[in-house]
């Protein structure tokens, strides 16, 4: 997988552990990014305030106000 | 059947699946994936070397995550960090002497699980008691909302505090600690991973807070800094005899990851009593999957290893299902109030 059987045992070793640590900072900020875009939307689903199809077509308020402040 | 690089799209979902899983205890408890990920490696008949060499990388992935998150939230003190794993490392040579010279005895597979069987079950019934008392002696998991500044010391710790055996250490929180302390607790605490061979989460992190007064936060995000060293140079080690599986570490750690921000976000909605419950059930059943596959072990019955990891994944679904049905349960209980919270 990922095509680094070729490569010698250490510096194998060197990209496998490097390979987890850039999926690791990648997933972090990546996950962070849909966290904060999706995040609000999700929990006024959860707390039954909106419909997930509500959400899905925006016609969700975002804030208190119906996101007026935003 | 469809594959993705070489593996199949259906390994790779389960993986992820399962990582998800993990994920949500990972975030929740801030510890849990090596014994988790190992054993089902081994019963799903990947080589022994692979299970543990691949559960390293992934826990190493999962703390780099997890730290960067406490790091974010300023619940890491490096200093302690680095102190704990000098005591760590020095502790963890020494078990594995103590290890090997059972071995040669051929007592390490008897002595291991048994040890491992009380300090689980005892740290387990330990925690459930200090949370069914309520008088909030026992672990707060909080990690986000607590102010470390103003966390409660358990008594345990006070009276160890109170010995000022110079140097004193000024540590994170404001309070000072011997430096003999520190690395008798990280020698204590390696001694015991090296001896039980596992990666001494569950067994530092109530150390930190119960025998040196961490707050838990900071004991959370400073024990999952000093995992990013262990993880990274296991991960190394193995991975340079080809040990450690890609295909395994990248799908398991995209649904940790995922699992361990729900987990996270779980913590500021469940009851802090709650949490302490779930944390010693989840090391109750570990306790019991371990003395399970013990006996199998000594009954020669080796379906009673598939019964062991049949508890330990039952008791990971139970746990993360509870977590998150706590957590939706208390969403949907008060949305008014809670919406505040959210959007401010």
């Amino acid at each position: 997988m990922f095509g680094i059987e070729s490569l010698g045992p250490s510096l194998q070793a060197a990209v496998l552990v490097g390979v987890v640590l850039v999926e690791a900072v990648v997933l972090y900020v990546g996950y962070g990014g849909l966290e904060a875009v999706f995040g609000p939307s999700l929990k006024r689903v959860l707390q039954g305030r909106c419909a997930l199809a509500d959400v899905v077509f925006r016609r969700c308020p975002t804030a208190e106000n119906g996101g007026g402040n935003r | 059947m469809m594959e993705i690089m070489g593996v199949s799209a259906t390994l790779l979902a389960t993986f992820a699946g399962f990582g998800l899983l993990i994920g949500i205890l990972f975030g929740f408890f801030g510890m849990g994936g090596s014994f988790l990920v190992t054993p089902a490696l081994l019963v799903m008949g990947y080589e022994p070397n692979v299970a543990v060499g691949s559960g390293l990388a992934f826990v190493f992935g999962t703390s780099v995550i997890a730290t960067l998150k406490h790091r974010d939230l300023g619940q890491v003190d490096y200093k302690l960090g680095l102190l704990m794993i000098a005591g760590t490392t020095a502790g963890l040579e020494v078990g594995k002497i103590g290890l090997e010279a059972l071995q040669h005895m051929g007592l390490a597979d008897s002595v291991v699980s048994v040890a491992y069987v009380l300090l689980l079950g005892g740290i387990g019934a330990f925690v459930t008691r200090e949370a069914l008392k309520g008088d909030g002696g026992g672990l707060d998991h909080d990690v986000d909302d607590v102010d470390a500044d103003d966390a409660e010391i358990p008594e345990i710790a006070q009276t160890i505090q109170s010995y000022r055996v110079w140097p004193m250490i000024r540590l994170r929180g404001g309070y000072t600690v011997s430096l003999w302390l520190i690395l008798g607790v990280a020698f204590a605490t390696g001694l015991l991973s090296g001896f039980l061979g596992v990666g001494g989460g569950f067994i530092r992190m109530p150390a930190l807070f119960y025998l040196i007064g961490v707050p838990v936060p900071i004991a959370v995000g400073t024990d999952l800094f000093e995992i990013v060293f262990s993880g990274g140079i296991g991960s190394l080690l193995y991975a340079q005899s080809g040990a450690v599986d890609l295909s395994i570490v990248v799908p398991l750690l995209a649904g940790s990851a995922l699992g361990a921000r729900l987990g996270a976000a779980a913590t500021a909605l469940v009851a802090e009593e709650d949490i302490k419950v779930y944390f010693g059930i989840m090391l109750l059943l570990g306790a019991l999957a371990v003395a399970v596959r013990q006996i199998g072990g000594l009954l020669e019955l080796p379906v009673l290893n598939t019964v062991s990891l049949a508890i330990i994944l039952g008791a990971a679904l139970l746990v993360s299902g509870a977590v998150t049905y706590s957590a939706v349960r208390e969403l949907r209980s008060v949305p008014s109030e809670r919406a505040v919270d959210v959007d401010a």
